[in-house]
Parts: structure tokens; C-alpha cells; sequence
């Protein structure tokens, strides 16, 4: 009896199999799912047509977002998958995608329904490496400012243009000739203009120290007001408050080259002994450096725009290349704080450098999974 | 330390006044001009892909009509870079009014907004692309970033109006393409950074191939972005414009023939005019205007010959001055 | 106070910087901070021309030598102001054409000519700069010769083309790298010490 039965199963299977099948090779597959890693704002329809063009020319879609009328797209037959993102600004909007097939005949057919509800994340696992990294940067900066703290020597290497500061601003006051500081061109949020005024701060100080007339043209407003705060409180610190006045640094002008030509005509005319060119340089570099060098002034330049170093290097007496420039305060200080961040910076460059080397050898040996987990955005 | 004798040959080359320098690199560079030297150079890989890109990107919409992708640019530059960077964006508008892609552009920079809009109206004036409908220009992209990200979701919540005054809700082309989904390519023309936050942005975040257009001082730091396909195109400076609108008008000639300027003398004769808004452009040419537009096909190749005299010129004085340096030390060390 | 605030808001709003790159439910509060960013920047505008007038009145005042670029400074700013200004609300007036011609006509042309200006500084910085004083330098020196023959290259020259390819790809790319990663962590340490407000003298005093 029961082989019978397992038969009759076994007949009906073998009968009904292709129907589901041909359920299963329906003109197209499709789903919906909600965009991970975002806040919601997007949910994302997969859409892979299965019959040919011929059969199938064209799909409907009928989207509804959340309250929003129904929305009609077309969509051609291609033969290949397609993503459409569909945008709901928000979480928590439900979605709905009503798919039909038009037939070659104008016919419609309905091939079904897909929803889904937008939902935003609570961590973005695409940010999830770089933030690792960034806790053991603070791991290690915390570790070396504590032994930096507790009277460690540490040691950094000589940088040429940072040592020649003093002996460039004496010889400006040896000529009695004044002093340029430019702090770069970019704005606030550059940080190599943060860098360039935790520079200008010593320096300021060191000119009120001797005496030495001092400019600080600047190119954008927020940074004129932080600049002349800087100078006020080193000439403060330096002793000399009625040497201050608001006018050492100004806004030269706003635009590039407008700033640019201010800036040489001013040089050409106060005959500047030392210029310094700190911060973020894009074109006009060059323009600055050079006239400087007309007028016969030491010029000390230093910026991360790479594009701008080689200008630098030919037409100035000392360049900081890149991350010197951040260094600069840590050296000229020799504040045991900032000299830990630097010996912990120089810890994380040790480890990337061991994990290229790495990763370029198994790379050349066929192994690929330590360069592929780090191009792959999630771990 | 022996005294130096300033009377000596290699003394007097080592200090040569600078305004010798200057008045001769003058001369280097304005006598090609005058002469109108043109010189044609050959095309680097960095900038055949852009041009590979374009062509896949018609292909594309020509398999799918329904659902065409435009492309995007931004002119991130001045008035200072123009003499640079116009020839790239001309070439690319070209390239994409040839071959019907659609045009969504703004400028990032306030300086730029009026050279930007000029720009496109020139060309497209030179292809009959009609505004609103083949090609936009949005205003000023500003702030920078928030800009970015709206075109992400929808472009028309953050310019309400483009920059002649129209509802973007009522642009034609606005209607279908309004956010990266159907940008195929995005191209930033600049002499500053704003192309590395281009590759932050719209590549890092949203996944879109970025073209770059930039000045030849800053185009070195762009060849690591290159070999990591964040960027897939790089035009650099003159030379770059130079071969992108030699390939262009290779395709021009090949779809519209070799006599140009027939095919301006003849563009509007017989087209339905109404769809032109004079306010853009007035659709027919004057002859000083098929002038000016045949001798715009070749701004770029015009500059390399200047270019060319000036860097045989540096050379020339790098040599010099190498000579001397090396006479002076042989002769100090006697 | 006057020191403590300052640090107090920027290791808040770095924390919540960092934060909202991690949250993406939190995009919403970054949109409102970039907005903030763009009030603050229009406020920019006037701090910064108020920085430009006050430079300049005390120049005049105190008969200074140069004192006719301050007077070149004023007339410039006010006219394009005005002509601007009106012709924005009047664009069918002549005011509107006179700003169009003195952006088109004076503008374009002065910025253009200043960045010109590069051509002749680069001839004389590489003069002379590319000396063969070590052989290091002579690297620079040979290495810069092919590049600039390679890219104006034509006829007999082609060769330098294939040359400037590798020398671009190659060392250019490997080199700009090295400097990159450099710069990287030094941005990233940058604003980890001021976050943390261990690096304090961009707000004036340290101590």
C-alpha cells in the first residue's frame, strides 16, 4: 500500500514538476531591499528580466513610495539585470513595486508584487576599517604622549627649513627689512592652513621679540580674524602688545590671482628680507615664490599640495615636503605632548609600510586575500 | 674663497638679468601665435579612455533609448585657467552634442558661472542641441559638497530655478535625468582640488566613473587616482585639450563630413526654429561666426606650438646654464 | 573661559563629525552642520570686507606711500558693487551691460594675464634651479628635459612620448604615493590633536 502511495506521489511530481517550472520561469525576477549602510533615504529594486526581448518588450513598473501617487516607469527589455535605486528621503516609508509585462501585442500581464519598508542603519560598515584604524591611532597617541609625559626622550630628526627660521628673521631684522608670513591661500577648513597658523604663532613672537616690521596678507576672511588673534596673543606673550595693531594681518583679496598680484605687489614694493609660504598653495605658488626670490628674500615654503612641491623646491631656499609641515609645531615647541602624536604617526606609518611590503610580496607569490580584504570596503 | 671675476663667459651666463629671460621667452611665445604654427600630437592612453568612455556611453543610449544617460559637467574653473581648460570643455561638449548624449552642467566656482553657460550655449549653437531638452546649465554649484549630494538624490530640490530663470520641474531633460543614476560620466575641468573631492564624492560614495580636466601644473598629483580607476580619464593641460579635440573632429568630420563649414552654412536651413530660444543662441550663423567656430576646433593645437617653442626654449636655457655651472667648477678647482 | 569653550566646541563637534560617518541614521544632523557651514561662510564675506576697509582707511590716514592702491582698492570695490547691485534689479539697463563688459573685458583678462605671468617665472626658477650639482639633481634635470620634450613631442621626438608615459606612470606615481600617505596621516594626526585639543595655537596663545 504504501509503495503505492510513494508511486502516486512519485506520478504526480513528475506531472506537476514542469508547472512549477514554468511558474518559476516567469518573464521576470525581481525583489526589493533596503540600501544598507545609508539612513534610509534609499531602497533599492533588482530587476532581472528572463524573457527575451522578443517575448517580452517592455515591463511596467508601478511604484508607490510611502504617501506619494503612483508612479509609472518603462522599462526596456534589455536582456540584462538591472539596479534602480528609489529614493524615499527618509526611513521608515514603505515601498512597493507592482511589476507588469507588456506583450508584444499591447497586452499587459501581471507578474507580481515586491515591498519593503526603508530602514536606516545604526553603523555604516563601509566607514567600519578606516574607524579601526583611527582607534588604534588614538590608542597609540594616548600611549606615546603618556611616555612623552613621564620625561622620555624622544627624538626627531633635523628639518632644515625649520631650523633656518631663526636665522632667516634675524636677518631681517639685521636689514631692517620686514617680514612676510603667508599662511597659504585655502580656507579654515584646510588643514594645512591649521597647520601653517600653529607655524605663525612662534614666529610672531619671535619678530616682536626683535623688533622686525611683520605682514600677513591672507586670502579668506575666516582665517584674516584667526591670524590676527594668533599675532595679538604672540606679540602678548613676546612682551610687546603696543608693537600690535590689527593691520599686520589682513584680507590681501578673495580671488586667486586678484591675491596673488597683491601679495608680489607689495613684496616688489616693501622689499621683504624673509617670506615664508606655509599652508595650502594651488597655481599662484610659484608666482609668490618667485617674486620673493626677485626681491632677494629667503623664502621658506612648506605645503602638502604635492602638485605644488616641485615649484617650491626650484624657486625656494627651504621646503617642508608634506607631513613636515605638520610636524612644525611639535619641533619648534618640543612640547612633550605634540612630540608623542608625532612619534605615534610614526609608529602607524611603520605598520602601513609593513603591511604594503606584505601584501605586494604574497601578491607577487598568488596570495591574494590580504591585498583583497583591504580593497573590499566591509571585513 | 677666490674672488669671482664677473668678466668671465661663464659668470656673465650664469647672470643673465632676468628681464633677458623674460623678454626673449616673450618673443618665443608670440611669435607661434602670430604665425599661426599649429602642431598635431599624438594621443596618450589616459585620454583615449575618456573618449572610449563617451563612445560606450552612446552606445548605451542607443540600445536604450527609453532610458539614455547623460553626462555631467562641472567647470570648476576661472577666467585664469580658462586658456587651458575652455579647449577640454569645449572638446567634450562636442563629442557629446555629436553624438545626442545629454548635458547637465554647473560651475563650482562664481567666476566660472558665466564662463560656463557661455560655453555651452557656443557649442551647442554649432550642433542645433536645444536647451532644456539636450543640454542644462544649473548656476553655481554651492556649498560645494551639499551640491554633490543632492545630485545624488534629486538635483531639482537643490537648484529650484537654473541659471537663466527656468523651474527646473519644467526642464524636459530635468524631468527623466535629475540624479546620478542616469550620469554616466562625471567630468570636473579645474585648476584647484575640486577634482580629488569629485573622486571622495562621486566616485567613493556613488560609485561614478570621474573624468578629469585640469591645468598641466597640477595634473601629476591625478596619476595615482588614474591607476586606481578612482579617475578614468585625464586630460592635461594644452596637450590634453590638444588630443581630445583631435580625436573629436576625427568623429565630426566622419558624421558630418569633411567640409565644416558647409555643414554650418547649411545647419538651420529648413529646421523648425521655434523649438530655438533666442535667448540662448540665435539659430543661424553669421560669416564671422562659422569663422570664429571653425578656428575654435583647434583652440588647443593653436596653443601647443607656443608651447612647444617655449619648452625648447627652457631646455635650451637649462643647457646654457649647465655648461657654465660645469666651466666655473673646472675652473675653480684649477 | 575664553580658552575653554573654544576647545570644548571643537572636540564636540569633531566627536560628532567622526560619529555621524558611522551612523548613517544620523545624516540628517550632518545636513543641518553643513548648513551652518554655509551661514557662517556668507558672514565670512562681511568680516572679510570689513578686514580690506580697515587695512586700507589706515593706510590713507596715515599718508602712506602706497597710498594710491588703497584708492584704486576702494573705486574698484565700490563701482563693481553698485553697477552689480543695480543691474541686478534693473536688467534691462545699461548698468547690467557695463558689468557683463568689465567682467568679460577686464576681469578675464587681468586673471588671465596673472596666471600667463607662470610662463615666464617657470623659465627663470627652472634656469636656475636645474643645475647638475649632485646626481641626484642631475636625475631631476634629465628627467624634466624628457618630460618637456615628450610632451610637446612631434615628428623625430616621438620617442620622449613613450618615455614621459613611464616616467609619469612610474616613478611620478609612486613618488606622489609615498608623499600622499605621508600627508594622509598627517591630516589624520592633525585633527586628532586638535579634537583632542592637544595642538592648541591656532587659538592664539598655548599656555
Amino acid at each position: 500500500m504504501k509503495k503505492k502511495v510513494f508511486v502516486l506521489i512519485g506520478c504526480a511530481l513528475f506531472f506537476f514538476l514542469p508547472l512549477i517550472f514554468a511558474q518559476e520561469s516567469a518573464p521576470a525576477e525581481f525583489f526589493l531591499r533596503d540600501t544598507p549602510n545609508n539612513a534610509g533615504e534609499q531602497v533599492e529594486l533588482t530587476f532581472r528580466p528572463l524573457a527575451s526581448p522578443e517575448e517580452v518588450p517592455e515591463f511596467l513598473l508601478n511604484i508607490t513610495i510611502g504617501e506619494k501617487p503612483v508612479r509609472v516607469r518603462r522599462l526596456v527589455n534589455a536582456g540584462k539585470p538591472v539596479i534602480l535605486p528609489l529614493i524615499t528621503h527618509q526611513a521608515g516609508v514603505p515601498v512597493k513595486v507592482e511589476v507588469q509585462g507588456v506583450l508584444p501585442d499591447g497586452s499587459l500581464t501581471d507578474l507580481g508584487a515586491v515591498d519593503v519598508v526603508s530602514k536606516g542603519e545604526w553603523l555604516n560598515m563601509n566607514s567600519m576599517k578606516a574607524f579601526i584604524l583611527g582607534l588604534l591611532f588614538i590608542g597609540l597617541i594616548i600611549f606615546y604622549v603618556g611616555r612623552a609625559k613621564r620625561g622620555q626622550d624622544l627624538f626627531i630628526r633635523k628639518i632644515p627649513g625649520l631650523e633656518a627660521i631663526d636665522d632667516a628673521l634675524g636677518r631681517a631684522t639685521e636689514m631692517g627689512r620686514p617680514v612676510f608670513y603667508i599662511p597659504g591661500t585655502s580656507s579654515m577648513a584646510d588643514v594645512a592652513t591649521l597647520a601653517s597658523l600653529n607655524i605663525l604663532r612662534p614666529v610672531a613672537r619671535q619678530v616682536a621679540k626683535y623688533e622686525t616690521p611683520f605682514s600677513v596678507p591672507v586670502k579668506d576672511p575666516i582665517v584674516v580674524s584667526v591670524a590676527q588673534d594668533v599675532v595679538k596673543e604672540a606679540y602678548m606673550a613676546a612682551g610687546r602688545p603696543d608693537l600690535y595693531e590689527d593691520g599686520i594681518a589682513y584680507l590681501a583679496s578673495m580671488g586667486q590671482f586678484d591675491y596673488s598680484g597683491a601679495v608680489s605687489g607689495s613684496m616688489v614694493r616693501e622689499k621683504p628680507a624673509t617670506v615664508f609660504l606655509l599652508g595650502m598653495f594651488y597655481a599662484e605658488s610659484l608666482i609668490l615664490a618667485e617674486t620673493a626670490n626677485s626681491v632677494g628674500a629667503i623664502q621658506i615654503a612648506g605645503t602638502d599640495a604635492s602638485s605644488q612641491l616641485p615649484f617650491f623646491i626650484a624657486a625656494c631656499d627651504y621646503t617642508l615636503i608634506g607631513e613636515e609641515l605638520y610636524a612644525a609645531s611639535a619641533y619648534m615647541s618640543r612640547e612633550p605632548l605634540l612630540l608623542g602624536t608625532l612619534k605615534a604617526q610614526d609608529i602607524l606609518k611603520g605598520i602601513l609600510l609593513v603591511i604594503f611590503v606584505l601584501a605586494v610580496i604574497f601578491q607577487l607569490l598568488g596570495v591574494d586575500f590580504i591585498m583583497d580584504s583591504f580593497l573590499n570596503p566591509q571585513w | 674663497m677666490m674672488t669671482k671675476d664677473k668678466n668671465v663667459w661663464y659668470e656673465k651666463l650664469l647672470n643673465i638679468p632676468k628681464q633677458v629671460i623674460y623678454v626673449i621667452m616673450f618673443f618665443v611665445v608670440a611669435l607661434p601665435v602670430l604665425f599661426k604654427m599649429q602642431i598635431s600630437t599624438y594621443v596618450t592612453d589616459e585620454v583615449q579612455r575618456i573618449y572610449d568612455h563617451m563612445e560606450q556611453l552612446y552606445q548605451y543610449n542607443e540600445e536604450n533609448p527609453e532610458n539614455k544617460k547623460a553626462i555631467f559637467i562641472a567647470f570648476d574653473y576661472d577666467p585664469a585657467t580658462m586658456a587651458e581648460l575652455d579647449p577640454m570643455a569645449f572638446a567634450t561638449l562636442r563629442h557629446a552634442f555629436l553624438r545626442g548624449i545629454p548635458v547637465i552642467a554647473w560651475a563650482g566656482l562664481p567666476t566660472g558661472v558665466d564662463l560656463g553657460e557661455q560655453d555651452m550655449h557656443l557649442i551647442a549653437k554649432d550642433y542645433g542641441a536645444v536647451y532644456g531638452q539636450d543640454y542644462v546649465f544649473l548656476g553655481y554649484g554651492y556649498p560645494f559638497v551639499q551640491a554633490i549630494i543632492a545630485l545624488a538624490t534629486d538635483v531639482k530640490t537643490f537648484f529650484a530655478s537654473d541659471k537663466a530663470g527656468n523651474d527646473t520641474r519644467e526642464l524636459p531633460l530635468l524631468k527623466d535625468i535629475y540624479n546620478f543614476n542616469r550620469i554616466g560620466l562625471v567630468f570636473s575641468m579645474s585648476g584647484t582640488s575640486y577634482p580629488e573631492s569629485w573622486v571622495t564624492y562621486a566616485n567613493g560614495l556613488y560609485g561614478k566613473m570621474v573624468v578629469t580636466g585640469s591645468t598641466a601644473v597640477s595634473a601629476a598629483k591625478y596619476y595615482p587616482f588614474l591607476q586606481t580607476n578612482q579617475m578614468v580619464g585625464l586630460m592635461g593641460g594644452l596637450k590634453g585639450a590638444a588630443e581630445y579635440e583631435q580625436l573629436v573632429e576625427k568623429l565630426e568630420k566622419k558624421l558630418n563630413g569633411s567640409d565644416t563649414r558647409s555643414y554650418l552654412e547649411t545647419l538651420y536651413d529648413g529646421k523648425d526654429l521655434i523649438r530655438y530660444n533666442t535667448a540662448y543662441y540665435t539659430p543661424e550663423f553669421t560669416p564671422e561666426e562659422i569663422q570664429l567656430s571653425l578656428a575654435r576646433r583647434s583652440t588647443a593645437r593653436q596653443g601647443m606650438a607656443p608651447q612647444a617653442t617655449a619648452h625648447f626654449y627652457v631646455i635650451i636655457l637649462i643647457i646654457i646654464g649647465n655648461i657654465a655651472y660645469f666651466a666655473r667648477m673646472r675652473n675653480s678647482k684649477k | 573661559m575664553k580658552r575653554t569653550l573654544p576647545l570644548f566646541l571643537a572636540f564636540f563637534f569633531g566627536i560628532i563629525g567622526i560619529i555621524v560617518q558611522m551612523v548613517p541614521a544620523l545624516k540628517g544632523l550632518m545636513d543641518t552642520m553643513l548648513d551652518w557651514m554655509a551661514i557662517i561662510a556668507a558672514f565670512a564675506l562681511a568680516v572679510g570686507i570689513s578686514s580690506l576697509t580697515r587695512h586700507h582707511m589706515t593706510k590713507i590716514r596715515r599718508k602712506h606711500k602706497d597710498i594710491f592702491f588703497s584708492y584704486v582698492t576702494f573705486i574698484a570695490m565700490f563701482f563693481m558693487t553698485i553697477i552689480g547691485l543695480v543691474g541686478y534689479f534693473r536688467p534691462e539697463g545699461a548698468l547690467q551691460g557695463l558689468f557683463e563688459n568689465m567682467y568679460n573685458y577686464v576681469r578675464v583678462p587681468l586673471d588671465a594675464s596673472m596666471f600667463a605671468l607662470l610662463a615666464f617665472y617657470i623659465t627663470s626658477a627652472a634656469y636656475r634651479a636645474f643645475r647638475a650639482r649632485t646626481w641626484l639633481a642631475t636625475v631631476l634635470l634629465l628627467a624634466g628635459v624628457i618630460v618637456m620634450i615628450g610632451r610637446v613631442a612631434f615628428g623625430p621626438f616621438i620617442i620622449f612620448n613613450d618615455i614621459t608615459a613611464w616616467i609619469m606612470k612610474v616613478p611620478t606615481t609612486a613618488a606622489m604615493r609615498a608623499v600622499n600617505v605621508g600627508i594622509g596621516l598627517g591630516i589624520v594626526a592633525t585633527s586628532i590633536k586638535i579634537v583632542l585639543g592637544i595642538e592648541r595655537s591656532y587659538l592664539g596663545g598655548g599656555e
